[in-house]
């Protein structure tokens, strides 16, 4: 698959991502506060995942600097989830 | 040979120097956001109430505008990779559209949040909201002029498929931040 189509991709499943999040902020009252918090930054996960590995071209980058990206992100929505919980 | 290079770690893409100053942000705006986090145990209330005052639709116009913003910068360092520096030019320009288009949203949520008499003072949420917004908001601001010149230099043939570092930078830092704004977006938009 070439690189302008996995962009394409990246690009929706971003922007479908960014309405779930939304939504699951606006209806909460279908399920447990944890749940909603859990899924809405498992979302942002991916999506800051996506960002960093396709648009930024980080899937091209030394291994240390994608450990890093990633450690980075995990560690900031633990914090915020316990934070939050 | 180029790819080779990225491989190193002294060569991420964009360049070191930028990937430095894009840890440092994240790292900046993630401490400012842990502390708001902290913050808001400790005033729950005022934290909840506030946030209602938020325009939340605006927020996530604004998160799908910078997320089309990304991939059209993206888009337009493929086009360079591959020689084509018309197209290149082309997504370059529409990214600075996105650029412009968020910088003015949100520009009406904070002429909204004035004309209500919410300023940097008006409690201990809206000190954070102002601050961290209005960081990302320059460093959007910073990035869309960045993006005008590197258009300019494309339309002149200053780049090429060999050539492209600038550009590369150029859309890194743009990436970051959309990096920082999903953090924003998550945190004070839609957990609080």
């Amino acid at each position: 698959m070439n690189s302008f189509r996995i962009n394409t991709i990246t690009w929706i499943l971003l922007v479908l991502l960014t309405l779930f999040g939304f939504f699951m902020a606006e209806s909460s009252g279908f399920a447990s506060k944890m749940l909603v918090f859990g899924l809405i930054l498992i979302a942002t996960v991916i999506k800051f995942l996506s960002v960093g590995f396709q648009f930024l071209e980080l899937k091209e980058a030394h291994i240390a600097w994608r450990i890093l990206f990633v450690l980075f992100i995990l560690l900031f929505v633990t914090l915020i989830f316990l934070l939050f919980s | 040979m180029q790819q080779e290079n990225k491989k190193a770690f002294w060569y991420p893409p964009g360049g070191i120097l930028l990937w430095i100053i894009i840890l440092v942000e994240l790292v900046t705006f993630a401490a400012g956001l842990t502390i708001f986090s902290i913050q808001r145990q400790a005033n729950l209330e005022l934290f909840q109430s506030s946030g209602q005052l938020l325009l939340q639709k605006i927020a996530l116009i604004n998160t799908i505008i910078l997320i089309t913003g990304g991939y059209f910068m993206a888009m337009s360092v493929n086009s360079l990779k591959r020689a084509d520096s018309q197209k290149s030019a082309v997504w370059t320009l529409a990214a600075i559209a996105t650029g412009i288009g968020f910088l003015l949203l949100k520009s009406y949520e904070y002429y909204q949040k004035l004309e209500h008499g919410i300023s940097l003072d008006y409690n201990l949420f809206f000190t954070f909201y102002w601050l961290l917004t209005g960081f990302h908001f320059l460093h959007v601001l910073i990035a869309t002029l960045i993006l005008l010149g590197i258009y300019f230099n494309i339309k002149a043939g200053k780049y090429s498929a060999n050539n492209l570092l600038d550009v590369e930078s150029s859309a890194a830092f743009w990436h970051m931040c959309d990096l920082v704004w999903l953090m924003l977006f998550a945190v004070i938009y839609l957990l609080n």
